[in-house]
Parts: C-alpha cells; sequence; structure tokens
C-alpha cells in the first residue's frame, strides 16, 4: 500500500494536507511533491492530517522533518494532527519533532491556531521558535 | 502390405522427365508432388508435411537440405539425394541423408525399394514402440521377481545364476540341434528373463515357510507346492489385456510347471515327459542345481560333483534326459558360475559383443566384387570374405559377424536361400543383411525384405556409397547393441545394490528400499517448495504391497501429492502399484485439477483392468504462493487437518469410489484452505487398521489424539511420530499392511532476499501476511515492518555490498516473533554505531527505534555474515481496545 497525499487550500493562510497510507522511503518523494506545489508565502500554515496515515518509518521521519524547517525558514509552520497510536510511538522515540506541534485532535489544533490569531492581533510575530 | 492413408513424396525438380520416372516408380506405393523449385519446394515441406523427400544432389539441392534442417518442422523429415556420378553421391552423403540413389541410369525398382524402406520405417517406429513397452514390462516383471526373491535368498544371486544356467542349456540344447522344434529364436531369447519369474508365487507364502530350518510339516510343503498355480495365476492377472508375447508364454510355462518330474511324479499337475514344456524341464535341472551348489536354509552348500551325482541320479526320473545330458556337455561353465558367485564379485555373466572393430562378412562368389568390396570397406571394419553360400553360413556362424553383404545370385545357394538359413539359425537370425544385386526387377526388393534384409547395394558398385550404406547398418547395430548393454547394466545395478543391502543381513530392507526406490524421497526439499513443507513415508509389510505416495512439481510450478493403497499384496499388487505411479506422473503433468488427474487416471486403469485390481487414492494439488489446496479423493480415507494450535480434525467431503474399476465414474474437487503452520495429513488404512496383540484397531480417534497433540510441528516430524504411533501400538508384531502416509504443511518460516528497496513492499506484504495468520496486532506488524525498514536500509546502506543484500527470515517461537537479518557485507555492528539525533543533520534515527520497538536485539558476526537477531512478542496497548493476540 503507497502514500497518498490529498491537499485543501483555504484563504485564511492555512493548507491542509490529508495523508493516507504508508509513509515509508519509497514513499518520501510523493509527500516532497505534493508539498513543493503548495507556496509557503500564500498558505505559511500547513497542517498534516495523520489520521489514516497508518505507517511511518524514519524515512517518513525525515521528509517531515525537512518540510518543516524548510517552512519555517520562510516564516511558516507545519503542524501535524491526529496521527494514530503507532505513527505517535514513532515521534515519542525520536523526538525529531516537537511533541507540542503534533495534535492529537482537530479541537486541539484549532485552540492552538486561535492562541496563534491572537498573537498576531496583538502584534507579535508569526514564527514561536 | 496396405500403405493406408496414402504416403505424400516430395520431389524437387524443374525436370518433367524426372518427375514422370519418379511417378512412375512410386505407382500405388506413394503420391508424389512436384516442386520445381527450391523456394517452392521449402515453403510446401513446411506446409504438407510429406512423409518423404527427393532432392537433386546439386548444389541447390544440398542448400534445400541445410535450410530443411535449420527448421524444425522439417529437420526430421527423411531425405533421400537422386546423385548423378560418384563425385557428387560423395558429397550428397556428407550431407547425412537417409539414403541415396543414383540416377546414371535411374533404376525405377531401385528407387521404389529404397523409398519403400524409408516409409516402412516410419511405421516401424510405432512397433518400436510396442517393442519398448513390452521390454519395459518385462524388466518390471523381473524387478518384481527380485524383490521377492530378496526375502529368502541368502546370496542374494540366485536369480542371476539361474539365467545364467538356462542360458547355458539352451545354448547347448540349440548347438546339439536337440528338440529343434521347441529350440526357437524367441526360446533363446527369452527364457533367461522368463527363468526369473519362476518363483514368483512365493509372495502370499508366510515367510517362516520359506526361511524354515528343518523338515516342513506337509501342510506347509502342500502351501509350498501351492505357489506354483498361484503364480502362474498372478502372472495371468498381470498380463491381462497384453497381446499373447512370446515371453509371457514362456514365463508361464516355467512359473507353473517347473516343479514337475520327467517320470509324472511331480506337482501340480503330475505332467509326464514331453508334456512338460521344455522351458520349464530346463529351469527345473537348473533351479535344483543352485538349490544344491548354495547354502539353504535347510542343507549346506554341495560341490559341483556332488550336485553333479545327484543330477545325474535324476536322469529320467525328475530330469529330462536330454537336458541332463545338456548340462554335462556344459558342465565347466556351471561349475564356473558356483565359483564366481562364491566370491561374490562376479560381473553378471552376461556376455556382449565388446570387441573392438566391427566385422563384415562379404559372400560372393565374384572374386572381382570381393576385390571390390574390400577395398571400399578399407579400414571401416575387419572383412571376411567366402566365395560360395555354404561356406558363408559356415563362417556366420563361427564368427557371428556385425553385418554380411550378401549377394544374391550365386550358384548352388542363392543369396535369399542363405539369407533363409541364417534366418533360420537362432545364432545368426539377428545379424543385419545387405542384399548385393545387379538384378533390375521390381518384386525381388520384396522377397529380399521377407528375408530380413536391412538394405541395397547394386552393382557397379560406387565405393563412397557402400561406405555409406555399410556404416549406417553397423552404426545401428551398434545402437541396438548399446540398448542391450543398458538393460544388462542396469540389472547389475540392482543386483550390486542388493548384494550390498544383504551384507547388512537385513532382508527386509532390501525389499522396502527396491520399492521405495520408485518413490521421491520422504523429505521434499526443493527450492520451489518456499515455506511449505511436505514429507512422507512408506513403510512396506512383509509381503510386498501396493501402497504408494507421490509428489512432483508440474511445469507450471503447481505442487502435485497423493497417497494411495492399491487392492491385494502380492506381485500383481506392486506390479498395479507400478502402473498408477507412472500414470500419475504422466497424466499429472496436463491436469486441470485432481479430480480431472484421477478422471484421465481412473478410465486409464479401468479401460484395462480384466483382473478387476483397484486403488484408493488420495490427490491433491497445490499452487504454493496461495493457500487453496484442491483435494479429489478415489475412495481414500478422508485426510487429518492439523491447525498450529489443533485439535486435529477430519476433512470430510462426499468423495468417489475407487480408481480402476468403472471407467466413467466421476470424481470431485474439494477445496481446503490451509492456514499458515496448518498441516494435511494423508495416510492408507494401514494406520487406522493397524492392530495390537490384544486384536484392538488403531482406529479414528487414536489418530486424530496423536496429531492433535504434534499440532505446530514439522512436516517431517509428524511424519516420524505417526509412524511410530503404528508402530508403538502393534508392539513389535509384524506388519500386516503397508503404511503410507504423506504430510503438507503451510509454511510459518519465511525467507526473502532483499538486494533493492524497492522489494521492500512486497517483503512488508509478506510479513503483515504471516503476521495476520499467526493472529497478531496491527501494532506488532506495524512495528515489526518499521524494524524490518530500518535494518534492511541500513544494510544497503551500509554493508559496503549492497548487490549481495540482505536476507530476512521471519519465524515463530513460543510466544515471539523472532526476525534474522543475515548480509555478506564488511563487518558491521549497527548496534555500536553512535546514534546521533540532532537537527542539522537529521538521521541515525532508525537504530533507535529499532532498539525501541524490539524487546531484544543482538549483533553476531558469523563467518563471513553480519547477523542480526531481533526478538519481538506482542504488547499491551492499553490505549487502544482489545485485539486478538497470539495464544
Amino acid at each position: 500500500m503507497s502514500l497518498e497525499v490529498e491537499v485543501f487550500k483555504n484563504d485564511n493562510g492555512k493548507a491542509r494536507v490529508e495523508l493516507s497510507g504508508r509513509l515509508d522511503a519509497g514513499a518520501t518523494k510523493t509527500l516532497e511533491g505534493k508539498l513543493k506545489e503548495i507556496d509557503h508565502a500564500v498558505h505559511p500554515v500547513q497542517v498534516l492530517d495523520l489520521s489514516n496515515l497508518e505507517y511511518i518509518s524514519s524515512a517518513g521521519l525525515r521528509a517531515l522533518f525537512q518540510a518543516r524547517r524548510d517552512l519555517t525558514s520562510h516564516g511558516g509552520q507545519l503542524l501535524l494532527v491526529k496521527p494514530q497510536p503507532q505513527v505517535r510511538k514513532v515521534f515519542e522515540i525520536v523526538k525529531a519533532l516537537p511533541v507540542d506541534e503534533i495534535f492529537k485532535s482537530e479541537q486541539e489544533l484549532d485552540a492552538y491556531l486561535e492562541a496563534i490569531q491572537q498573537r498576531i492581533a496583538s502584534g507579535d510575530g508569526l514564527s514561536d521558535s | 502390405m496396405t500403405f493406408e492413408p496414402p504416403r505424400a513424396v516430395l520431389l524437387l525438380s524443374d525436370s518433367p522427365d524426372r518427375a514422370d520416372a519418379v511417378r512412375r516408380a512410386l505407382t500405388d506405393l506413394a503420391d508424389v508432388q512436384v516442386a520445381g523449385d527450391a523456394r517452392l519446394g521449402l515453403a510446401q515441406a513446411r506446409s504438407t508435411h510429406p512423409d518423404l523427400l527427393l532432392l537433386t544432389a546439386d548444389a541447390s539441392g544440398l542448400d534445400t537440405r541445410r535450410r530443411l534442417q535449420e527448421d524444425a518442422r522439417t529437420a526430421t523429415l527423411p531425405v533421400i539425394f537422386l546423385t548423378a556420378g560418384e563425385e557428387q553421391a560423395q558429397q550428397a552423403w556428407e550431407a547425412e541423408p537417409s539414403d541415396c540413389v543414383d540416377t546414371e541410369p535411374l533404376r525405377e525398382s531401385d528407387l521404389r525399394a529404397r523409398v519403400k524402406r524409408l516409409l516402412n520405417r516410419s511405421e516401424g517406429a510405432a512397433h518400436q514402440r510396442l517393442e519398448e513397452a513390452t521390454v519395459s514390462f518385462v524388466q518390471a516383471l523381473r524387478e518384481m521377481a527380485f524383490l521377492n526373491e530378496a526375502r529368502n535368498d541368502k546370496s542374494g544371486r540366485h536369480l542371476e545364476r539361474l539365467s545364467r544356467y538356462c542360458d547355458l542349456l539352451a545354448g547347448e540344447l540349440a548347438r546339439s540341434g536337440t528338440y529343434p522344434k521347441q529350440v526357437t529364436p524367441e526360446f533363446l531369447r527369452w527364457l533367461a528373463s522368463a527363468s526369473s519369474l519362476h518363483d514368483i508365487g512365493q509372495a502370499p507364502t508366510p515367510d517362516s515357510i520359506l526361511s524354515k530350518s528343518g523338515t516342513l510339516t506337509s501342510q506347509e510343503f502342500a502351501d509350498l507346492k501351492d505357489h506354483t498355480l498361484r503364480g502362474a495365476a498372478s502372472l495371468e492377472r498381470a498380463s491381462e489385456g497384453r497381446p499373447t508375447e512370446p515371453f509371457l508364454e514362456i514365463a508361464l510355462q516355467i512359473v507353473r510347471s517347473h516343479h514337475e518330474r520327467w517320470d509324472g511324479s511331480g506337482y501340480p499337475q503330475g505332467l509326464k515327459g514331453e508334456e512338460i514344456p521344455l522351458a520349464a524341464r530346463v529351469v527345473a535341472l537348473a533351479d535344483v542345481y543352485d538349490a544344491l551348489t548354495t547354502t539353504r536354509p535347510y542343507k549346506p552348500a554341495w560341490s559341483p560333483e556332488r550336485a553333479r551325482e545327484a543330477l545325474l541320479a535324476g536322469r529320467g526320473s525328475q530330469f529330462d534326459p536330454a537336458v541332463v545330458d545338456a548340462f554335462l556337455a556344459c558342465e565347466r561353465a556351471f561349475a564356473d558360475c558356483v565359483d564366481a558367485s562364491a566370491t561374490a564379485s562376479a560381473p553378471l555373466p552376461r556376455s556382449l559383443s565388446g570387441r573392438g572393430r566391427p566385422r563384415v562378412l562379404v559372400v560372393d562368389d565374384a572374386p572381382e566384387n570381393i576385390h571390390v568390396l574390400l577395398h571400399a570397406l578399407n579400414g571401416l571394419c575387419d572383412v571376411l570374405a567366402a566365395t560360395n553360400g555354404e561356406r558363408g553360413l559356415t563362417l556366420a556362424r563361427q564368427v557371428r559377424p556385425d553385418l554380411i553383404l550378401l549377394d544374391v545370385v550365386m550358384n548352388e545357394l542363392s543369396g535369399y536361400d542363405v539369407a533363409a538359413q541364417l534366418r533360420a539359425d537362432p545364432d545368426t537370425a539377428a545379424i543385419p543383411v545387405i542384399f548385393v544385386t545387379s538384378l533390375d526387377e521390381s518384386g525381388d526388393e520384396q522377397r529380399g525384405l521377407a528375408l530380413g534384409a536391412v538394405d541395397y547395394i547394386s552393382k557397379p558398385f560406387h565405393p563412397e556409397l557402400v561406405r555409406a550404406r555399410v556404416m549406417n547398418q553397423l552404426e545401428l547395430k551398434s545402437h541396438r547393441d548399446h540398448l542391450e548393454e543398458e538393460v544388462v547394466r542396469r540389472t547389475e545395478a540392482l543386483l550390486a545394490a542388493s548384494a550390498r543391502e544383504q551384507r547388512l543381513d537385513s532382508e527386509l530392507r532390501v525389499a522396502s528400499e527396491l520399492q521405495l526406490s520408485l518413490l521421491p524421497p520422504g523429505l521434499c526439499r526443493d527450492a520451489r517448495l518456499g515455506s511449505w513443507e511436505l514429507a512422507a513415508s512408506l513403510q512396506p509389510a512383509r509381503a510386498v504391497g501396493g501402497d504408494l505416495y507421490d509428489y512432483f512439481f508440474t511445469e507450471d510450478g503447481t505442487l502435485l501429492f497423493a497417497c494411495g493403497d492399491v487392492s491385494d499384496k502380492g506381485a500383481a499388487a506392486a506390479l498395479f502399484m507400478v502402473r498408477v505411479h507412472a500414470l500419475l506422473r504422466t497424466l499429472g503433468a496436463s491436469s486441470r485439477s485432481p479430480a480431472d488427474l484421477l478422471k484421465s487416471l481412473n478410465a486409464a486403469l479401468s479401460a484395462d483392468n480384466p483382473a478387476g485390481m483397484f486403488v484408493t487414492l488420495m490427490c491433491g494439488m497445490v499452487r504454493l504462493d496461495g493457500d487453496e489446496v484442491r483435494l479429489a479423493s478415489a475412495g481414500h480415507e478422508p485426510p487429518v487437518r492439523v491447525p498450529r494450535d489443533g485439535p486435529a480434525r477430519l476433512e470430510q467431503w462426499e468423495g468417489s469410489g475407487a480408481a480402476g474399476l468403472w471407467p466413467d465414474a466421476s470424481f470431485q474437487d474439494h477445496v481446503c484452505r490451509l492456514q499458515p503452520g496448518e498441516a494435511l495429513v494423508l495416510y492408507t488404512d494401514g494406520v487406522p487398521e493397524a492392530l495390537n496383540a490384544e486384536g484392538q484397531a488403531f482406529g479414528e480417534e487414536r489418530l486424530l489424539h496423536e496429531l492433535s497433540a504434534l499440532a505446530g510441528g514439522t512436516a517431517e516430524r509428524l511424519v516420524a511420530v505417526l509412524t511410530g504411533a503404528v508402530d508403538t501400538f502393534q508392539q513389535g508384531l509384524e506388519r500386516y499392511d503397508d503404511v503410507a502416509t504423506l504430510v503438507l504443511k503451510r509454511g510459518s518460516l519465511n525467507r526473502v532476499l532483499v538486494t533493492d528497496p524497492d522489494q521492500l513492499d512486497e517483503l512488508q506484504g509478506q510479513l503483515a501476511g504471516a503476521l495476520g495468520g499467526w493472529g497478531y496486532s496491527t501494532e506488532m506488524t506495524h512495528d515489526l515492518q518499521l524494524i524490518t525498514e530500518e535494518v534492511v536500509l541500513n544494510v544497503l546502506e551500509h554493508s559496503g555490498a549492497p548487490e549481495l543484500g540482505c536476507q530476512v527470515e521471519w519465524r515463530q517461537e513460543g510466544q515471539v516473533v523472532i526476525l534474522l537479518f543475515c548480509d555478506r557485507g564488511t563487518p558491521f555492528d549497527p548496534l555500536a554505531a553512535e546514534a546521533k539525533v540532532n537537527d542539522d543533520e537529521p538521521g541515525g534515527w532508525g537504530i533507535p527505534l529499532l532498539q525501541a520497538m524490539a524487546d531484544r536485539v543482538e549483533y553476531q558476526r558469523d563467518g563471513d555474515c553480519n547477523l542480526l537477531r531481533v526478538e519481538r512478542g506482542e504488547r499491551d496497548f492499553s490505549a487502544e481496545p482489545a485485539k486478538p493476540t497470539a495464544h
């Protein structure tokens, strides 16, 4: 079973990317290609929905890590939401991505984004790390 | 002789005259098609499949010949070259045609005779197949006789000596001209082979009688006497449906009457004098001579001198006086045979024409012809010459040449007369004869053919043509001799094997070894099995029986297996088993399903089975990349399914009756899906019907109980423990029936070699299938797949030899799963490498993941291999709803 990536963009600078299937060494190219299609300037916030992602290996982690580094260097933000337990476990073991950027649910994510909106409104920068 | 359907001969020639001449020559013999040029001719040869091709031996014809040979459709087509002049004939013969015919001038009768001979040869091929079938049937019968004999013959060579004695006596009878009407060529050819069968009827006789020391009781003696009739009946059964063959006739005479006595006091019929068939009279003497000169359970070996006295004493009472006289004439050779046998290393005493250069005898009353032929054959062979027919016959008998060139027209005895006499004499009947003729009359070739001529050479001679024809015949003869040698060699090998086993003093082992030699090994080690296992066993009872198992792969990779039981016991049952075995192999290759196979096997058996023997058979087919085993049963015991964690249960469905009885019986396929680790056990009735000392049967319940206890075991272990359990149950009682078992197990051991990251997908799929089959959770599967990907990519990247790949093996041990990774790269312990986790240099995460996911990881340098062993059991995923787990 291979990786499928679907991108949904909205007008508020947010892009939603749904991953389903397996993010293994052979699938990283697919992910990289899809993420490149998103314009960082138009959609600085990218939310990766992992609810249908069944498998991730260190090569997949590396691809996510690089995508996040790429985006943050352009002032954007990559957020991960709803990983399945076995996938979350992999993130926890490697600790390569800040666990506070991985959200268990949509609500958690929305609350987080809300907080950011308020910070922007109060004049703070977008980047927080 | 009729030629239907009409044969087609294709002539390549642009000459209308030539076409007319050929048509005239072949009138009523063949349809002549004519192609005017080479291109048309080739096309026609390919499309219309003529029986024979006539080519002109010019450059174009030779080129056509080459093209024909290059094309598989026409490579075997017989070709006759039409040659003009000696030079062209020489070139033509180099192209290895079937024959050449001179056209300066073209003699129509010559062409006709040669075409006819070649057309007959293709008919001859069918005849030869029949002959081969007879030879293999005779071989099978003899092997059965040897099998029987192995039980009660300490020296193991009784039958071999008996054959030799019969050969000697028959030869002597022929030499002295005794009983000329009965000493026919068939008699001489088959007597020795047939003598091996003389005691075939002993199979069902209890071994206690056969091997008994001391005097037999009258009942035992009566039983022993009965074997002649029993043997004859079983031989009649085994040979029913076959056309009458001299071999069988002679064998029957021997089996039935070799205990008759000249004075009428023998058994079973009390025949007297010449009422007893000659073959039986010869075997009677040979058998007694061998019994006297070898050690038997009831007596020590006698010296040849003492044996001779005994035979003389029986002259005219027990034995035919003429046969005793024949014995006296060649007694020295008998005694030599006893001596040779005593040294035990004697080769099979059968003479073959093992001399180096072939010998050709030329019989011609014109010295100039002899001179020309001698010249033509110079260097090719040793040539002997006779200037008249009488002298030729004498020489032929003395030197037994490999070939005779015989002039047709001679004073006193003509060539035809000489040929007729050669045919009539068994010593010379088999020598091929080429007629040398200057006659040009149609009809003569008919007479020559009837007298067994193999070819013609016409005067005047072309030396090249003579050489080619003679060479042709000598080669054919050498092929025939080679075939005969092969039969002797195989018989010898059989005897050698039996002698080797004899030294271990285990008669039973010889018999079972011989029967088992027909079957594939007890453990299948074919790589195509992959993770599947197949083991089988056949434990023959004391009396030769008819159980069998078999397995083999068909061309498309399907595994076919079978287990069966032939009705009855003894030689006839064993022969029937040989037949079933052969049919399984031939029909199995083309059968679509087991039911299909049983249908054609049943049809073949019942079409030719007047004796009403039958076989119960369980057949299965499985494609090893799936889990679907298709089974079909012909009245056989239902197989037992043994799941990985038991309990065993019978796999039952509505089957059909035994095979061999009803030609249009129908059979149904039954599909049985095996889980990983699940086994299917086939067995014959020797298992449930085994009896213990109290007379209780082993029974189905005990069978299921034994197999349940073995759940999850290897196929080999299932076979070994089950047959062991049957043996133990019988508590050392003699096995009453054959016990055959066959176990097919879907594997729980898996192994894959990965040389490219792209192969990972497939590997992960297999791993998931295996783990799912074993009942593990999806989390467990995820983690083991993760471990696999990390290790394999690590190896391919760091081993320094990615082309050698990484071998991955997974198996279950108790409650945990073991993953083994093996590569032949430079020594590298991934566990010792520093784990690097930092943001700037992403990587090095694989090993920490591996260590976190595994319960245990061990690295080991094993020879030139890096070996990584990972152990992992089911974990408690409390965050998740409960999943089915391994037991």
